[in-house]
Order: C-alpha cells, then sequence, then structure tokens
C-alpha cells in the first residue's frame, strides 16, 4: 500500500469519525421543533446562497451564513448548519470525497461564529467579526487544499498542498473578501434578524408543564 | 438578476432522476457502498488499466441507468480540472529520471526540470480525477438524497429530519426569492436594492421556519427515535449491487496480497501490464458492471 | 364534580375545554378567554368568525400547539381524548389530534410523498409493516394513490395539501384540526379538499374541527357551528339556527352564505342550509321576465384605451403549448374587468405581459399610462423592516394604513399585508390596475372591502383587471367578464351574460337561477320578487328575526 493510500484511509476514518460524533452531539442536545426548523432554513438559505453565487468561484455568502448561524444559535447548531450546508448543497453539485472535508471545515465554520458570541459576549464589533469571517475564509481552503493534495494529488502529499495553495490562492483570497464584504453589508442584520427568532420563541411557562402537581399556578 | 434566477433553476434541475435503472431501482445506502467500493479501486490502484476498466464499468452503469447525460455533462465540466492536475504535476515534482525539458523557469516555482515519468504520472493522475467524477456524478444522478437521509434517520434521527426540511426548502425558499425578484420588477419608481431584498427573503424564511416547527410538533416529531431498518424490502436490484460491492472489496484484497497490477510512478514509470495484471483489471471492471448488465431498466412505476 | 361524571363526560368528548383562557407570551396573536367548549367524537364542527379572533388559537390547542409549542399563561382546564393539555404535548397528542395548516409548502418534511406520509408513524414507533399499510390504505382513502411515489416538490398547492391531509390522518387519529386548509387553494381543489373531509367524517367516524375563510361550503357537512368573536365563543348552534341568529345580527351579514342572503333578501324562513336545501325552498318562485338589473346591459365600446394588447403570444421553454395564443384584448379606462379560467390558462401570464415583466415572444402591448401589477401573494412585496419604508405615507393613508408606519410589515394581518402591497403597487396611481388572484385567503368581508375598494378606483377613471377563480367577488365588482382557455379568449361580455350560465364558471346564485343572469344575492332578490325593495336593500331582522 503506498503512503498516499495510507493517507487517504486515516484521513477518511478520521473525517467520518468527527462527523459521526458532530451529529451525535447534536442528537444529544435533543434540539426542539423550531430549532430543527430554524436550522434548515438556515441550510437551505446557505445553500441557495451557494447556487446563486455558482458562476463566481468562492465568492459566495454561504461562509458568512453558516458563521453567522452559529454565532446567534450556539455550538451544536453551528456545527449541523456548516456541515449540513456541505451535505444538502453537494445534492446540487456533486458528492465526492470532498463532501466531508467540506463538512468539516463548514462546521468549524459554524463553532467559529459560536465561540466569537461566547468570547465577545454577543457584542464583537462589526468590522473586527467581518475580519473574523476573511479569515475563516482562509481557514475554509486550507482545509480544502489539504482534502485536494490526499484526494486527487500524487504520492508526495506536501508537495502537492502546496502546489493547491499556491494555485488556490487567488480564489482563497476572493473568498476570505467577499466572506468580508458580504459580512459589512449584510451581517448585523441577519444577526438581529436571526436573534429576533429565537427571543421570539423563548418560551414562557407560568403553569407547570410536566407536573400536574403544581394545578394553583394554573388557575 | 433574471440570469441569476436562470442559473439556480438550471442547479436545482440537476441531480437525482429516476430512470429505472438498477442503481435507482436498489437502496440508496447499498448504492453508495458500492460507489465507495468503486472509489477505493480508484484510491488503491494508480495502475491506469485498472482506472480504464473501472471508468468504462461507471460509464457503462450511467448507460444502463438512463444518466448518461448527467455523467458526461459532469465530465466536461471536470476535464479542465484533470488537465490542470495533469500539467501541475511535472511542475510540482521534481523526481523521475528521465529528463525531458531542465532548467525551465517559472515565477514564484523557480527553476525546475519536466521529466518523463512526472509528466506521465501526471497524466495518471488527470486521468484518475475524471474517473473519480464519473463515479461521483454517478452517484449524484442515481442516489434519491431523501432515500439517504432516510437510512441516515436510523443513526441520527434529529440530524437526518433537519437534512431532509433543509432539502425540502431548497426549492421553497428559491421559488419564494424569484417571485420577490419579479414583484421588485412590479414596484413602481426605482426598484430596491438586491441588499432589501435578500433582506426581505431572509425575514420570509424564518417565517417559514416558524410554520414549519409547528408542522413537526403536530407529525410527533417530540418523539422521534431511530428508525428500525426493513429487511423485508430488499429485492433483486439490492442484491446484485450489494454482491458487485463485495467482489470489489474481495478483488481489491486479492490484488493487494498478490501484487497483481503494480503500479511504480518513479524514479522510473512502471505500469504491471502482464496478461495476469490485465486480467485482474478486466475482472474488477466485469464485476462493477455486472449489476448493470445483469438487471433491465424498470421504466414502470418504481418500488 | 365527582370523579366518575368527569370520566363519563369524558369519554365521548374528544375535545373539552373548560372556561379555558391563553394569552401568548410576548402579546403577540390573539389568545382566547374562558371557552368552555365539549366536542363529541363524530362531530363535524366548524369555526368561524373575524380573522384575530381565536379561531386559530383554539385549534392550536386540539393539537397541544398551545400552550406547549408556543408558551404563555394558560387558566382553565382543557383535555384532548382524555389527555389532559397541561400533561401532553405536541408530540403525545400526534396520535389523537391530526392538524393541517394554511400554507402546505411548509408542512411537508420529506421529499417524497410515501416517506411524507409514513413520517409521523415512524416518529411514533410503529412497525414497518403496519407503517406500509397505513400509508398505503391512507392515499387510497384520500384518493392519493397515483401520487405516492412522487415527489413533493413537483405537486401543486391542491396535491400538497391533500398528501399533508393524508398526513394527518395517518394515524388513524379521533380528530383532526384544520386552521384555513384551503386558503391556499384554487376553488376546485378548496371543494375536493372539503369532499374529502365529508367522506373522512361521514364513513369513518373522523370528528372534524373546521375553520375556513370558505366556511359557507362546509355548512351543508356541519352538525354543528362554533362563530368565535374577539377570543370567545359567540355563537354554538346547529347550522340552521346559526343562519337564524347571523340573519338577526345586521352586523353579522357578512357571514351569511349567497344561497342563505339570496333567501333571506327574498323573505324565506328558516335560511336552508346548503345549495340543495337553497333550491326547494325557492321551488317555482323565480318571477319570470324580472329585470336582475344586469340582463341586457352591454359594455361600452368606446372611451379612453387604457391597455391595449395585439397578437400577444408567449410560450414556456418547459411547456409545449403556449402559455398566451395570439391574444387581442382592450382594456377601457374606468371599466372593471375580470379574467377568469382553469389553471394553466394563461391569465398570471397575461397580467405578466400587460405590466411588461414578461417579454411576450410576439404580439404588442400598448398602455396610456402607467400599469401596476399586484401579484398572488402579498408576501412577495414585504422586504422592508418597517411599513413606513414600503410606501410613502399618502399612499398607506388611503389604504388606511395611516397608523401602521412604525410596525414590522411581517407582523401584519394577511388582509393588512394585502392592502399594504396595494399601497405600493398603487403609490403612483397607475392608469391599469391588474391583480393577480387577490382573494385567496379572504373572508367574506374582506373580499367585499376589496371590491368597493376597486370599485371606487374605477370610479376615478383607473381601469381595473382582476384574474381569479373566485366568482362571487367577480360578482361582487366587475361590469366585464373574459373566459380564458389554453392562452386564449373564449368569451368576452357583460359579466351577467358570461358568468350567468349557472354551470362551472358561475356564482352560486347564478347556479340557483340559471339563465336568468342574477349573480348576487341581491340581483337574485329582486328576481324571486322579494316582499319588499326594503328587503332586497338589507333591513332583513323582520323577515327572520
Amino acid at each position: 500500500m503506498t503512503t498516499h493510500a495510507m493517507w487517504q484511509i486515516a484521513s477518511a476514518v478520521l473525517l467520518a469519525s468527527v462527523l459521526a460524533a458532530g451529529l451525535a452531539w447534536y442528537e444529544r442536545t435533543r434540539p426542539p421543533a423550531r430549532m430543527v426548523a430554524a436550522v434548515a432554513v438556515l441550510v437551505a438559505f446557505a445553500v441557495i446562497g451557494r447556487i446563486l453565487f455558482a458562476p463566481f468561484p468562492n465568492v459566495k455568502p454561504t461562509t458568512d451564513i453558516v458563521i453567522i448561524a452559529g454565532f446567534a444559535l450556539g455550538f451544536a447548531p453551528g456545527w449541523i448548519v456548516g456541515s449540513l450546508t456541505a451535505l444538502v448543497s453537494n445534492f446540487y453539485f456533486l458528492q465526492g470525497p470532498w463532501t466531508p472535508w467540506q463538512m468539516f471545515a463548514w462546521g468549524m465554520c459554524g463553532l467559529l461564529g459560536a465561540c466569537v458570541a461566547r468570547l465577545s459576549r454577543g457584542n464583537p464589533g462589526r468590522v473586527t467579526f467581518s475580519l473574523i469571517c476573511a479569515a475563516a475564509g482562509l481557514g475554509f481552503g486550507v482545509v480544502m487544499n489539504l482534502a485536494s493534495a490526499i484526494n486527487l494529488g500524487g504520492s508526495d502529499i506536501v508537495t502537492s498542498f502546496w502546489v493547491y495553495t499556491v494555485r488556490s490562492l487567488p480564489f482563497d483570497v476572493a473568498h476570505a473578501a467577499a466572506n468580508f464584504v458580504f459580512f459589512l453589508i449584510a451581517g448585523p442584520l441577519l444577526i438581529r434578524m436571526l436573534q429576533r427568532l429565537r427571543d421570539r420563541h423563548d418560551v414562557v411557562w407560568p403553569t407547570a408543564a410536566r407536573e400536574p402537581a403544581h394545578p394553583s399556578t394554573i388557575a | 438578476m433574471n440570469a441569476i434566477a436562470e442559473t439556480a433553476v438550471k442547479a436545482l434541475s440537476f441531480g437525482y432522476r429516476d430512470r429505472g435503472g438498477v442503481m435507482q431501482q436498489a437502496r440508496a445506502t447499498i448504492v453508495v457502498g458500492w460507489c465507495i467500493a468503486l472509489g477505493l479501486v480508484v484510491a488503491l490502484y494508480e495502475n491506469p488499466i485498472v482506472l480504464a476498466f473501472v471508468g468504462f464499468a461507471a460509464l457503462f452503469t450511467a448507460l444502463r441507468c438512463g444518466v448518461i447525460r448527467e455523467v458526461s455533462f459532469v465530465l466536461m465540466i471536470a476535464a479542465p480540472i484533470g488537465l490542470l492536475m495533469a500539467l501541475i504535476n511535472p511542475i510540482a515534482t521534481q523526481n523521475g529520471i528521465t529528463v525531458l525539458v531542465a532548467g525551465l523557469q517559472l515565477p514564484l516555482v523557480g527553476t525546475f526540470d519536466v521529466t518523463l515519468e512526472a509528466v506521465n504520472y501526471g497524466l495518471i493522475l488527470g486521468f484518475r480525477s475524471l474517473v473519480i467524477f464519473a463515479i461521483c456524478a454517478l452517484y449524484v444522478s442515481t442516489v434519491d438524497p431523501d432515500e439517504l437521509l432516510r437510512s441516515l434517520r436510523r443513526r441520527s434521527v434529529r440530524s437526518a429530519i433537519t437534512a431532509s426540511l433543509a432539502v425540502r426548502f431548497v426549492p421553497v425558499l428559491a421559488r419564494d426569492g424569484m417571485n420577490m425578484a419579479i414583484a421588485r420588477e412590479c414596484r413602481p419608481g426605482e426598484p430596491p436594492s438586491t441588499a432589501a431584498v435578500v433582506r426581505g427573503a431572509f425575514a420570509r424564511s424564518l417565517d417559514r421556519a416558524s410554520d414549519s416547527a409547528l408542522a413537526l410538533e403536530t407529525r410527533g416529531y417530540a418523539l422521534a427515535r431511530p428508525l428500525r431498518v426493513d429487511r423485508d424490502r430488499r429485492r433483486a436490484a439490492d442484491w446484485f449491487v450489494l454482491c458487485s460491492t463485495f467482489g470489489l472489496i474481495a478483488l481489491i484484497a486479492a490484488g493487494l496480497l498478490t501484487g497483481l497490477a503494480s503500479f511504480e510512478d518513479y524514479p522510473l514509470t512502471i505500469i504491471g501490464c502482464s496478461a495476469s495484471d490485465v486480467a485482474f483489471a478486466a475482472a474488477i471492471g466485469i464485476v462493477a458492471a455486472l449489476p448493470a448488465l445483469l438487471v433491465a431498466r424498470n421504466t414502470g412505476n418504481r418500488r | 364534580m365527582s370523579v366518575a361524571s368527569l370520566d363519563l363526560s369524558r369519554s365521548s368528548a374528544v375535545l373539552q375545554l373548560d372556561d379555558f383562557s391563553f394569552k401568548y407570551p410576548d402579546g403577540r396573536g390573539n389568545g382566547v378567554g374562558n371557552v368552555s367548549l365539549c366536542v363529541e367524537s363524530g362531530q363535524f364542527v366548524v369555526i368561524c368568525g373575524r380573522s384575530g379572533s381565536g379561531k386559530s388559537t383554539l385549534l392550536r390547542t386540539a393539537g397541544g400547539l398551545v400552550p406547549h409549542h408556543f408558551g404563555g399563561v394558560v387558566s382553565g382546564e382543557g383535555s384532548v381524548c382524555g389527555r389532559d393539555l397541561r400533561v401532553h404535548g405536541p408530540g403525545e397528542l400526534a396520535a389523537y389530534c391530526g392538524t393541517v395548516f394554511q400554507d402546505p409548502e411548509v408542512q411537508i418534511v420529506m421529499g417524497s410523498v410515501r416517506n411524507e406520509i409514513a413520517f409521523p408513524l415512524e416518529n411514533l414507533g410503529w412497525e414497518s409493516a403496519a407503517i406500509r399499510v397505513a400509508v398505503e390504505e391512507t392515499a387510497l382513502a384520500l384518493g392519493i394513490g397515483h401520487l405516492l411515489e412522487r415527489r413533493t416538490n413537483e405537486l401543486s398547492g391542491g396535491e400538497l395539501q391533500r398528501v399533508v391531509l393524508a398526513a394527518a390522518i395517518v394515524a388513524r387519529p379521533p380528530l383532526i384540526a384544520l386552521d384555513e386548509p384551503t386558503s391556499q387553494l384554487d376553488p376546485v381543489a378548496a371543494d375536493e379538499l372539503l369532499a374529502t373531509l365529508a367522506r373522512l367524517n361521514g364513513d369513518w367516524g373522523t370528528t372534524i374541527l373546521l375553520a375556513d375563510h370558505r366556511y359557507e361550503r362546509a355548512l351543508e357537512l356541519a352538525d354543528r357551528v362554533v362563530m368565535m368573536d374577539a377570543g370567545s365563543i359567540a355563537i354554538d348552534a346547529a347550522p340552521e339556527n346559526f343562519l337564524a341568529e347571523i340573519a338577526a345580527a345586521p352586523e353579522r351579514h357578512w357571514l351569511l352564505p349567497p344561497t342563505a342572503e339570496l333567501c333571506m333578501r327574498s323573505g324565506i324562513a328558516p335560511l336552508p342550509v346548503g345549495a340543495k336545501a337553497a333550491r326547494k325552498a325557492i321551488g317555482s318562485r323565480v318571477c319570470v321576465g324580472a329585470d336582475p338589473g344586469q340582463q341586457g346591459k352591454s359594455l361600452p365600446t368606446e372611451g379612453e384605451v387604457a391597455l391595449r394588447l395585439r397578437g400577444v403570444s408567449h410560450s414556456y421553454p418547459d411547456r409545449r403549448a403556449p402559455a398566451v395564443d395570439r391574444l387581442d384584448l382592450t382594456i377601457r379606462a374606468g371599466q372593471c374587468t375580470v379574467l377568469m379560467g382553469a389553471n394553466g390558462s394563461g391569465k398570471s401570464t397575461l397580467l405578466r405581459i400587460a405590466r411588461g415583466v414578461q417579454k411576450p415572444d410576439s404580439g404588442t402591448v400598448a398602455a396610456s399610462g402607467e400599469v401596476g401589477l399586484l401579484l398572488q401573494n402579498p408576501n412577495d412585496y414585504l422586504i422592508h423592516e418597517r411599513v413606513a419604508d414600503e410606501a410613502p405615507v399618502f399612499s398607506l393613508a388611503r389604504f388606511g394604513l395611516d397608523g401602521f408606519g412604525a410596525r414590522d410589515p411581517r407582523d401584519l394581518s394577511g388582509g393588512e399585508r394585502q392592502r399594504l402591497a396595494l399601497a405600493i403597487v398603487m403609490q403612483n396611481d397607475p392608469a391599469t390596475l391588474l391583480l393577480d388572484e387577490p382573494t385567496r385567503g379572504m373572508d367574506r368581508e374582506r373580499r367585499e372591502e376589496l371590491a368597493d375598494l376597486l370599485n371606487s378606483l374605477a370610479e376615478r377613471g383607473t381601469a381595473v383587471v382582476v384574474a381569479t377563480h373566485d366568482a362571487e367577488f367577480a360578482a361582487m365588482f366587475a361590469e366585464r367578464a373574459v373566459l380564458l382557455a389554453n392562452g386564449a379568449v373564449i368569451a368576452d361580455g357583460p359579466i351577467g351574460e358570461v358568468l350567468g350560465g349557472g354551470w362551472h364558471f358561475a356564482t352560486e346564485v347564478a347556479r340557483l337561477l340559471p339563465g336568468t343572469g342574477a349573480l348576487t344575492p341581491r340581483q337574485g332578490a329582486a328576481l324571486l320578487g322579494a316582499i319588499s325593495p326594503a328587503a332586497v336593500d338589507g333591513e332583513f331582522e323582520r323577515v327572520t328575526g
């Protein structure tokens, strides 16, 4: 077996376990119906963003939407928005060995959004957040170049990786710049709308839901 | 705006088509397994004879499943990528002993030699990527995403429901967006900015999410539990594809143990092409093509 | 109440509410107050009332969505099939109450019809063999067996809504709650859905709670009518008594079905429920030769031309037959025209071509001034965060939206959204106003409001063209009717002539009095020889009260 094949198999196993762990994590949070619907709509929105901007390589609002989803909805939903965006959009583009990598890369973008929310206590500056989105674009590029090197490249993974990095540099820079611009224009607005959705659904439950032992609260 | 909408419609029309072929008849998970086995062959064997047989098997299956147009469409798009890979390799690697051109200079890369082995291997990489694309195209056009997500519900039921709902939302939201684009043109005076329309579309999507959550609740989502495997529904196509998958895995293992269809990239290109190597490659191709060969297309009602 | 009697009362009660009140947590939406209602097994209950009267809240209660999904302040007691609403949420109640909402698009989760119908059973943990049988049987019972292998994103609205209904009843719940299920459907699909409900109720004894703006069609199926007003129950009676009660209260006359209104205006009592009973009640009272006020009226052939289409053709790439085929049409200023025809007859395409958002393949469109087009769904127009940003102040004021400037357009009710969309389209006073299916999901009162609005626009010289399936609405405002089939005009003339035939493109009154040219209850009553002009003009208390 060649070292190349070893790389492929090792990365496949690693990715599969990370993705499975991510799904199990989301599963364990037992998302309520409104979270499921919100995640699904965000995924669909990100997918449509990817489809609409398909003619422009790497200039697409998808990464921003995933980061914003993570920011507004939290860690596990952010991860799942990212990884499902990759999975679902590839039903329209092309599923392939790159799908798990994209699921991972976009899932990480979702986590990044949630991290930003946690670290900044929900209030990062507009420009700072835009820069973070740009950086996420570059990070996404690094992951995908690694994927290309492992899946399609030759026997020398490291060289292939650098070749792919050089080759895709203009595209990755475009991705980062587009992320920056998209977030600067629409980011805070989308966050506000998403947070409003979340606020609107915060349940105030004065009556005892599962414990009819306290009928006094109902009367 | 209209050009973008047209592109979107085109993209939305690509994907799964039920044309009644063996791959569409078989269960989604079984077909995925078969595609992975075929992909494994491509990952483990760089011998171009094996790659050629796998490529033929994929194209033959696509033909018999009525998706040859979809697959060739993908190959047409992928051709430049394959070509690029064939061109990059001689630049990227200095391995190989037969120097064709010495001392070429390029910005960023610097001085380098072009070797025959690197050219050969570049061609093989390019060809291999095309075979991978053919397999992926076959997969996308013959596996029903809905069925695939359904099988995910055996493991991770809430993620699978989320994904199904997202797949369902894509055309709905796209249609909303297109209607809003038309409404924008119907407004008198200066049309509002695209950003405003996108904002409106996003707000509307979130409203749709609230409505959809209600529907999920009334369908008993709160009780959702992993699906049970339904073994009775296995049919002939499933068994053929399953046998082909196991056959491929057995052949891969046998090939690795006996060192058949070997390939050396550097320092000298050595392609195993003895009679037994070719027979081995042909066996892989035939085993892969077997389901498509044996199961006729079912053009009537499916399932 | 003793424990024993409580159990007894619940054995046949499918939905039981005792002094039940509910307020939404954030003040949004309309709650209900002190509702007491007991729905017996096998009843067909029609719920009516203005929008915002608490109909939806009542129906959401049946599925446990209120209070569990929304959260909020609850008091009183409620149970569904003996399950206490305080304890059991929508998940547990899914086996007892199926729910159907307005828009089928957002109620579908899965990509194929078979998976969609199986979904609730899978959630409830049924065996796969049992699921297969239940899905097959439900689909066949609802007449959608042929759709089982189809993809959900290829289906029409009517087909989708029947799939949604199938998913709601596949677990054979004793109760189905339907909240405006036909509001997004055309009348034919809506009637099919109601017929299906009648079968469910009759053949399988399913209890049905139905709120619908076309409730008049459901009236003859109903055992009981509950009218909601401002969050509480105003009337709870059998259909005949219900009609008598609203006939006695002039401010509720808008709720009268056209056939009942015709009989009321003609002095027939008691008011008949449904067309069949009305036909019997009217009997041979038709005064031959009476003029309903429409007959013989011809359309003006001169006057300023607002819009002229000549030889217009258009085809879509994915359909072989042209959507519009060498069509000629002249619209005059100040004229109210209705455009009718089956789905796919080219109505929407024609309007889009006339507005200029769709370029025709051939032919010319000449307009004397601006042309405004109101698309089917007012939501397509709502893009800003504040109502004030959507349209200028004077236009908002004209459509009665002056106080709404600071609100979010998405928080408006359906009728308010429609008016806002009109305010957007009408802000530069177009010489021609085109409306595509504006009355979907509107109750009679709002349709009358819109008809008045269109007539007042026409009086100021605007040419109004409405494409609709809704013959009752057409009769309310239009003077001219144009029938389209396969993209061509097959009939064009005064509305009394075109819709007076009493067949498919006809109002209920026209069906009762075919060939007379009478379309509205008022015209029909004149024909039936109303006892006095006063009765024709609206004093009815005397007649029935």
